[in-house]
């Protein structure tokens, strides 16, 4: 029966070329062994049959499988990032909603100060910063329609700048995510 | 382990910037590969095209921790040989024994052109099949890095995640173990034995 350095030689031939005298020591040792000789040419065997293994083809369907399992994959990931936005969109609408509440709590409060003088100051500052935002919305919407009446084409342009934006977020999106991650 | 070729790099660029197509080349590239190892470690068609299709999946949602100065086929394979492991685990936890090898296929594919060679090619892996089907997970493993895709111990080592000793130790027990084998198919209906006098 082999013992354990005669059988790590038997596999090492396997795999490498042995030295001349660990060859010649195997050789001898395998000569006068029939029983190990004949396990040493099973290692053989196996060697050789796993060696000349055939490689196994893909299925044609696979590839074809596999970009449409990514494609469901990728649209379920950016499904979070769609209910975020909304999430974010809702939040601003709120807090819009309740500007003239936050303004009749703060009104209230200045009343209940008793300072009419305070008030009526925060009051003359708020009306004079809508009044601006006023004007420069108007004065926005007129530049616009000047602009529109002089150039039609610039009508085209802005529609179709917005699949335009779309499309080029959609495609670099991926790579800004993948930069933040690193 | 060798560098990628420059275009399988620039594919993985490309994917990374969102370019689907590119990944399409790499999966038309490799998707032999990947499959012939998920096929060897699990031994069923079906469920080897489910393994490659996941191991696809898993390179595409990491792909940004691919380190392009390592070679990407050995990257991938990687992925493909821990989750076919991982598969195998499961299914002896659910009592699928392994012991009982599942019939090989011997279908043909369509795009092999002359049937008797196909045929022989069948025969043969389903013999060497039937052979893996008694090696363990983690032997197993180490047989098919080893012998289908010519990588070292120490690659085999950092791609299974275990020492470069331990690699060599499965190697030589997974050996053994499969000669024990070919000693005791002497019954008649052996489908290893014919393929074996071919050799």
């Amino acid at each position: 029966m082999a013992n354990e350095r005669q059988r790590r030689l038997m596999q090492r031939t396997l795999d490498e070329a042995l030295s001349p005298e660990a060859l010649a020591e195997l050789r001898a040792y395998l000569d006068t062994n029939p029983s190990d000789s004949a396990e040493f040419q099973r290692l053989k065997q196996v060697d050789r049959m796993l060696r000349t293994a055939p490689h196994e083809r893909a299925p044609q369907r696979l590839a074809e499988a596999i970009m449409a399992r990514l494609a469901e994959a990728v649209s379920a990931r950016q499904m979070p990032r769609v209910s975020g936005l909304a999430l974010a969109l809702g939040l601003a609408l709120t807090a819009a909603a309740m500007m003239p509440v936050l303004l009749a709590t703060g009104w209230l409060l200045l009343t209940t100060l008793g300072s009419a003088e305070l008030l009526a100051a925060a009051l003359q500052q708020a009306t004079a910063l809508m009044v601006l935002g006023i004007a420069l919305a108007e004065q926005m919407v007129a530049a616009v329609q000047t602009l529109l009446a002089a150039n039609t084409e610039a009508v085209l342009l802005l529609v179709a700048a917005v699949p335009v934006s779309l499309l080029w977020l959609m495609r670099f999106a991926p790579r800004l995510r993948a930069q933040r991650i690193n | 382990m060798s560098v990628s070729d420059p275009i399988i790099i620039q594919w993985v660029e490309e994917t990374l910037d969102g370019n689907q197509d590119a990944f399409a080349e790499l999966v038309n590239t490799y998707q032999h590969a990947v499959y012939n190892l998920c096929y060897r470690m699990l031994s069923e068609r079906t469920e080897a095209e489910d393994a490659a299709q996941e191991t696809f999946l898993r390179a595409y949602m990491n792909l940004q921790r691919y380190d392009p100065a390592r070679s990407f086929k050995t990257w991938l394979l990687s992925i493909a040989s821990n989750h076919c492991i991982d598969r195998l685990r499961r299914r002896r936890l659910t009592w699928l024994s392994l012991d009982d090898p599942l019939p090989p296929s011997l279908s043909l594919s369509s795009d092999e052109p002359d049937p008797e060679d196909a045929t022989i090619t069948n025969e043969r892996s389903a013999a060497v099949q039937e052979l893996l089907d008694n090696l363990n997970t983690d032997y197993r493993a180490a047989v098919v890095l080893r012998y289908w895709y010519e990588y070292s111990y120490a690659e085999i080592a950092e791609m299974l995640d275990t020492t470069e000793s331990a690699i060599k130790s499965r190697l030589f027990r997974a050996r053994q173990a499969l000669a024990d084998r070919l000693k005791q198919e002497t019954h008649a209906d052996s489908i290893i034995r014919p393929v074996l006098e071919t050799l």
